[in-house]
């Protein structure tokens, strides 16, 4: 690089050129969410089904769970602490409901649950809360453009 | 008896050959995908690999003879999110009923602001495009191995059970591999993530980890960028006080260079954007190298 006199020179020429010329700041990359994206091209109210992948962790194995949304079930399992499927959901305004029931055996009193939901070409999104024996909890996942 | 056990042998080794040839080709367009596709279906398929390691994705262009090469395919896996320009013309050579699989179509896309006159990958790829390089996310690396994962299981109805566990398990370790970039870069101060890149290639890296992306270098030496946005990049460098910057593999390093003459940045070890570079690294390699290029740059190998 050095002893380059006309790389200087281009160099002198970019820093001379730049009080002239307007800049847009740095690049950005954003997610999209695009607005063509069916889930949030929606008005609130519209209902789109589509596929997503449903993972759920527990930190202690339930005896059996289940997993609905609007009263039909999305999948089911028992004694094993992580269970994912291959699901159709319904999205409501950018928003999916499930609820997820089950029961622990033995001497386990509560435990912990990590949901994450992934729709195609949607960024997943996770929740986690502390469930107790016989346990039937509502979850919401929402979507929105940012 | 020993003609006899070479013929045996021979027989077995004939039989053997012969099966290797029944099992369906699957052509990948990436070694990231060649990977992924062996770790998913193992034996089960001959994967076919059109590009190699040292390839350069945004200016590939499969000859006649690649193009013969997999004429038995019934699958192709490409990358997707338009990072190969030429996949149109690839279908249309190949013969009908082959399966088109684009393994990062289903991840989340991140696009470049519109608003933006600076970003510089290829032609093809300018500002307002997807940015294809969605593969620097582990987890979009899992998401894309969770859904190959489906496609081989159609593909290979019969070994869909052992596919699924492999997918499991692959998925996991990218689980892992995220996990523990997010835990490596966590000694770096927020305001001090920015990757001053030759290429525009770690949109999707930068998005998941929390670093502003700064690419100053069109990926080839004729896409230099414009004067204003070199001088305003030096701007930005001082004012931001960014200490490193990284240049790529493969790219001139020209303007880099001229960078760190007017700034004084240092110049950190080359980050692997667009393939592996060798036959024997593998995604969790070039995953590590790059974010241990990142962190010892960014934080002065404290
Ligand atoms: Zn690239």
């Amino acid at each position: 690089m050095r002893g380059q006199p006309l790389l200087e020179l281009l160099f002198v020429g970019a820093v001379a050129l730049a009080l002239w010329f307007p800049m847009r700041g740095l690049t950005r990359a954003r997610v999209f969410p695009m607005s063509s994206d069916p889930v949030l091209a929606d008005g609130a109210g519209d209902t789109v089904r589509r596929p997503v992948w449903i993972d759920l962790r527990f930190s202690h194995a339930p005896e059996r769970f289940e997993v609905f949304q609007n009263g039909i079930s999305l999948g089911e399992g028992g004694g094993v602490r992580r269970w994912d499927e291959d699901a159709e959901v319904s999205f409501e305004g950018g928003v999916v409901s499930i609820r997820i029931e089950g029961d622990f055996a033995g001497d386990v009193d509560s435990a912990y649950l990590e949901v994450s939901i992934e729709p195609d070409r949607l960024p997943s999104q996770r929740r986690g809360m502390w469930i107790r024996r016989d346990f039937s909890h509502v979850m919401e996942f929402r979507w929105t453009e940012n | 008896m020993k003609r006899f056990l070479s013929l045996l042998c021979l027989v077995t080794g004939l039989s053997s050959a012969v099966r290797a040839e029944d099992r369906p080709m699957v052509a990948t367009l990436h070694p990231l995908l060649s990977e992924m596709v062996t770790r998913l279906a193992g034996d089960h398929v001959r994967v076919e690999e059109l590009m190699g390691p040292g390839g350069n994705p945004h200016t590939f262009d499969p000859s006649p003879r690649d193009l013969a090469r997999i004429q038995d395919a019934v699958m192709v896996v490409a990358m997707g999110k338009n990072l190969e320009t030429y996949l149109d013309r690839l279908e249309a050579s190949l013969p009908e009923g082959v399966v088109m699989y684009e393994a990062g179509r289903l991840v989340p896309s991140l696009r470049i602001d519109v608003e933006s006159e600076v970003f510089m990958c290829c032609p093809v790829h300018s500002h307002g495009a997807i940015d294809p390089h969605w593969w620097h996310s582990p987890a979009a690396m899992r998401t894309a191995v969770r859904h190959l994962g489906r496609a081989l299981e159609r593909l290979l109805p019969e070994h869909r059970s052992e596919i699924r566990e492999s997918a499991r398990s692959l998925m996991s370790e990218l689980e892992d591999l995220h996990r523990w970039v997010e835990d490596q870069v966590s000694v770096i101060p927020r305001n001090q993530r920015k990757l001053v890149t030759a290429h525009a290639a770690f949109g999707y890296f930068c998005d998941a980890f929390g670093f502003q992306s700064i690419p100053v270098q069109g990926l080839t030496t004729e896409d230099d960028p414009t004067p204003a946005y070199l001088a305003e990049t030096v701007r930005i460098i001082r004012r931001e006080k960014i200490h490193a910057v990284f240049p790529e593999k493969n790219a001139s390093e020209r303007i880099l260079e001229m960078i760190v003459k007017e700034t004084g940045v240092e110049l950190a070890e080359p980050l692997l954007a667009d393939n592996t570079g060798s036959a024997d690294k593998t995604y969790a390699d070039m995953i590590r190298h790059n974010v241990d290029s990142i962190v010892q740059a960014l934080t002065g190998g404290k």
